[in-house]
Order: structure tokens, then C-alpha cells, then sequence
């Protein structure tokens, strides 16, 4: 379904999208402090989160990086799933998007540029959280690590697109995983789970700097298999949508 | 004849429990830069239809073609010649009308050209608002914003749900004139309203529509003719009462109209009264519309 030639149109839409999002920000800045609310909202996240682990006697370094994968996966995923769904139980809403050139990428687009413009404040609130927490970077691998994370973003909000796209109960769902991922990640990191979502964890040692290359193996092969997955989900969705199984459904 | 969109025999049942059979042997032909007003009441099958022709939804039997090409084997292919404005135009509240424009275009895959669009929100009387956030934008002009980005493209095929939701009576009119413009440039034109006014006055054609089936094509003005029963309307004034009374007179099938306005006339004058109008004419559209589809269901 997503062709090659179709993703150069994906990027620009995505990249138009978190611009004039963006743009419009800066424009109500003029007014008031609007400008500062999401960085703001990130921050207080990180630190209502940080104040917990420290008041359960936990690591506070080990908050950061479980944070900073909960911002880039978790959110796209399960606010992909959220505004898709809501966007595609109004059929005249829906129609607007899937009735391009593109299908149902505009909506993948569409969410994709949302995913960024929203991330942009909370990236700006990792890189404060950063400095609280004096992680220690690792060069490369630090590169490689949050360009495995960005990589992993595109699946995500590919099936958070497939699951509003199909499934009635995509709202309540995404909210539990926003909750139940951030957990998930706070477990231990010797915990054999931590291996289930390998992308994330391959992520995380090349974030923390462990064994680069076996990381990165399994941080590239996970990522292909998440790309197949979110491939396969959002076309089996959009089939059953088109054959009336959607969310929208009468 | 070449047909921008020709349904044949097309049949949906959604697969719900039980399931819904939406439209039932539906079948309608669309000629090239016509335009053809959508009349039903709600549930008659109008979305569905719309959404099959551009190939969202997939029919369960029947054939469609949008200029030749079907929609639900070639989806992006019919997608370059159809636009579709929903009853609410979908905009960013927080983004201008001229960053709405860039991003729906660059969605069409159309080529930018900043001039022509601007003379389309220049004919929409856009233009010297087009610069700012479409939240403060009217619900008129959130409105015309839709139908100018559809009708900026170089698509040959615009649905509208709706055009004149939320418009005055002036809107209405500023909107009438501009589709009137566009469809005289070879603009194909397929509409659902429940304005019976403005469907009037753009569509070539109606199509009524219920339980999911084509019940009749016509010209508004045949449809009139051959469904709407005539009326005389007389206006007159007694010599006993400065008032004046209107009276409006259905002629029934067979009975010709001469006879009733000879008998009625005869009345007044008899009474001393004075004839100040008397006029023939067909029910309003509207009406005729609402009678059809009440004794089609």
C-alpha cells in the first residue's frame, strides 16, 4: 500500500503539517505565553514522574530514557490511534482525507505531522530532563539510538492509525497503553520482558552505551519487523474499513 | 454520450448485525459538466453512494466508473479528477486559508500556482481575508473557504454534501453564482441539499433517491410538471370588507382549469367582489419533492 513514490508526498504533508502547526503557534505566541505551554507541559510530566521514583527510593537516571521512549513511541501510538479514530467516525471528515491521491497515507500523513509537532515540545522538555539527570551520552551510538527511536515512530503511528481505523474501542485502548507502556518500561531493565518490545530495548542499551554492535542488530532487525507488522495491520484495517467493518460503521 | 459517472445495479449491505442493505439496485448516469442535485431524506443512501464513487467504501455488487476508471480497483486513480467538500469543510481552525490551500494541493498532488488560486478566493470574495487564522473565519466563509479550495483544483468532478449549511440567504446567492460560473467551465458538478431553492437553480438534474434506490431522474422543471398537481391562486377583495382574501385552488387530475376559474370567478363577482389576481401555477419544488417521497415510502 505505501508505495515508495508515495512517501516522498507522506514526508512533505507530515513536514507541512508540524510547519503551519508550528507556525501557528509562534503566531498566538504574539498573544501570550501559548508559546511556552507544550515545552511546559513536557517538563512538568518529566518532573511529577521523577518526583515519584525518587520518593520510592528509585534511580533517577533510570527515568529519562524509559521517558524520552514513552514520548517517541507510546504517544505517536497511542495518539495516532486516538485522532484516527475520532477522525474517521465522522465519515464526511474521513472522506476529505482518504479520497486523495494518496489514500489512506493522507491520514498517516496527516497524524505523522501531528506526531512531530505535539513531540516537539516534550523533545524540548527531554533535552531539559537531560540536564537534570546528568545521563552520560555515548556519541554514536546516542545518534544511532534516537534515529532507531525515530525509525520506530513510523510503525507506531501507522498502527495507531490502523487500530482507530478498526477497532470501536480504539479510544479507551489507547489511553491504556499510554499508561501501561510508560510502565512497562520502568521495569527493570534485567526483566527477559524488557526483550518482547526489542526495538525499545536495543534503543535503550545503545542510548545507555552498552554492546553497540549486538544492539544495534537487534534494534535494526526489530525495527523491520515492527515496519512489516504496522504494514500488515494497516492494511488489513483499511480493507475491512473499505468493506464497511470501520469505526464508522452504521 | 460520455458519462463522468455511470452506476450500475450497485448494492451495499453493511455487515452489521443484522445487517443493513444501504442501497438496492441503485443506478444513475452523470453526463460530463452537468450538474445533478442528490434528493433523499437521510438514510436514503446518499453517503453511501457518494462514498463508493469515491472509492472509500467498497460496493458488495454492482459496477461504478468515475470517468471511466472504478473506483474500488483504482481508488488514487479517480482521486485526481474528483474533489469532495464534506457539509463541514475539513480546515485547520489555526491555519490560514493560504496554508490550508498549500497543504490540501500538495495532498491532491497538484501543482502550486499561488496566482490562480488567488483568483479563486478572489471569486469566492476571499482573497483579503485569506491571510488569516480560518477559526475566525464565519461559518458562511469557513463554508465558501471549502468549496474554493475544491473548485481551485484542476479536478473535473466536485461532490458536495451540503454547500449551503450555515449560509445566509445572500450567501447562498454569492455561492449559486460562482458554481454557476464553474459549471460553465466544464466543471461536472454532483450535489446533495436539502435546499430546494438552490438545487433549483444549479442542477440540470435531480435524482430522487429512497431506501436506497433511484426512484427518478428528471430536469427540477419537468419533475414539477409531472408530479406537482397545478393550483390557481386567486386574490380578491368583497364589497363588504376592506380585507383581501388569497385562496389557493388544487386542480384535480382530469378536470380542466378553465372550468374551475369560470365557476370561481363567477362567484366572486356574483358577490360583488373585485378580482385583483389570478394566477396557474405548479406547487414549489420543495413541495412536490416532499409529497413524492412520501408516497414512494
Amino acid at each position: 500500500m505505501t508505495k515508495l513514490s508515495q512517501w516522498k508526498s507522506i514526508l512533505k504533508l507530515s513536514f507541512l503539517f508540524f510547519f503551519y502547526t508550528f507556525t501557528a503557534i509562534v503566531r498566538q505566541a504574539r498573544y501570550g505565553i501559548q508559546f511556552f505551554i507544550l515545552p511546559a507541559l513536557g517538563l512538568t510530566t518529566f518532573m511529577a514522574v521523577y518526583a515519584v521514583v525518587r520518593m520510592f527510593d528509585g534511580n533517577a537516571e533510570a527515568i529519562f530514557y524509559p521517558f524520552l521512549v514513552f514520548n517517541v513511541i507510546s504517544y505517536p501510538l497511542g495518539g495516532a490511534m486516538q485522532l484516527a479514530y475520532f477522525t474517521l467516525l465522522d465519515s464526511s471528515e474521513a472522506s476529505a482525507f482518504l479520497a486523495s491521491p494518496i489514500g489512506v497515507n493522507a491520514l498517516f500523513a496527516e497524524l505523522l505531522g501531528d506526531s512531530w509537532a505535539t513531540m516537539m515540545g516534550n523533545f524540548i522538555a527531554i533535552v531539559a530532563a537531560a540536564g537534570i539527570t546528568h545521563p552520560q551520552f555515548h556519541g554514536l551510538n546516542t545518534i544511532y539510538g534516537l534515529l532507531l527511536l525515530f525509525m520506530l515512530l513510523v510503525p507506531g503511528v501507522k498502527l495507531g492509525v490502523a487500530i482507530g481505523m478498526k477497532f470501536v474501542f480504539a479510544n479507551q485502548l489507547s489511553q491504556f497503553i499510554m499508561a501501561a507502556f510508560f510502565l512497562f518500561l520502568i521495569l527493570p531493565s534485567g526483566n527477559p520482558l524488557a526483550w518482547v518490545g526489542l526495538p525499545f530495548s536495543a534503543a535503550l542499551d545503545l542510548l545507555s552505551g552498552k554492546a553497540a554492535l549486538p544492539a544495534m542488530l537487534y534494534g535494526f532487525a526489530g525495527t523491520i519487523l515492527w515496519w512489516a507488522m504496522a504494514e500488515f495491520v494497516f492494511r488489513w484495517s483499511y480493507n475491512q474499513y473499505r468493506l464497511g467493518k470501520g469505526v464508522d460503521r452504521i | 454520450m460520455s458519462f463522468a459517472i455511470h452506476a450500475e445495479h450497485l448494492r451495499k449491505t453493511y455487515p452489521t448485525k443484522p445487517p443493513v442493505e444501504a442501497l438496492t439496485d441503485f443506478n444513475l448516469s452523470i453526463e460530463s459538466g452537468g450538474a445533478l442535485g442528490l434528493l433523499g431524506p437521510n438514510g436514503a443512501g446518499k453517503t453511501t453512494f457518494i462514498r463508493i464513487l469515491l472509492g472509500i467504501i467498497l460496493p458488495t455488487e454492482g459496477s461504478i466508473t468515475v470517468m471511466g476508471v472504478n473506483p474500488s480497483t483504482h481508488p488514487h486513480q479517480v482521486a485526481r479528477n474528483v474533489r469532495f467538500v464534506p457539509e463541514t469543510p475539513y480546515l485547520n481552525p489555526r491555519w490560514t486559508l493560504w496554508e490550508n490551500a498549500r497543504y490540501w494541493f500538495t495532498l491532491w498532488d497538484e501543482p502550486w500556482n499561488r496566482e490562480s488560486v488567488a483568483n479563486v478566493f478572489e471569486q469566492f470574495d476571499l482573497l483579503n481575508r485569506a491571510k488569516e487564522p480560518v477559526k475566525r473565519y464565519s461559518r458562511g466563509m469557513q463554508q465558501r473557504a471549502g468549496l474554493a479550495l475544491a473548485f481551485g483544483s484542476a479536478a473535473k468532478i466536485m461532490v458536495l454534501d451540503e454547500p449551503t449549511l450555515g449560509l445566509d440567504v445572500l450567501g447562498v446567492q454569492e455561492v449559486l453564482s460562482v458554481l454557476n460560473i464553474f459549471k460553465t467551465k466544464g466543471k461536472t458538478i454532483l450535489f446533495a441539499s436539502h435546499d430546494m431553492r438552490f438545487v433549483e437553480e444549479l442542477a440540470d438534474h435531480i435524482a430522487l433517491i429512497a431506501n436506497g434506490r433511484v426512484l427518478e431522474v428528471s430536469s427540477a422543471t419537468n419533475f414539477r410538471q409531472k408530479h406537482g398537481r397545478e393550483r390557481l391562486k386567486l386574490r380578491y377583495r368583497l364589497p363588504d370588507n376592506a380585507q383581501e382574501f388569497t385562496e389557493e385552488i388544487p386542480i384535480p387530475p382530469g378536470v380542466s382549469s378553465e372550468e374551475i376559474i369560470t365557476q370561481k370567478v363567477r362567484s366572486i363577482f356574483e358577490r360583488g367582489g373585485i378580482l385583483l389576481e389570478l394566477k396557474k401555477e405548479l406547487p414549489s419544488l420543495e413541495s412536490v419533492v416532499t409529497s413524492f417521497l412520501r408516497t414512494a415510502r
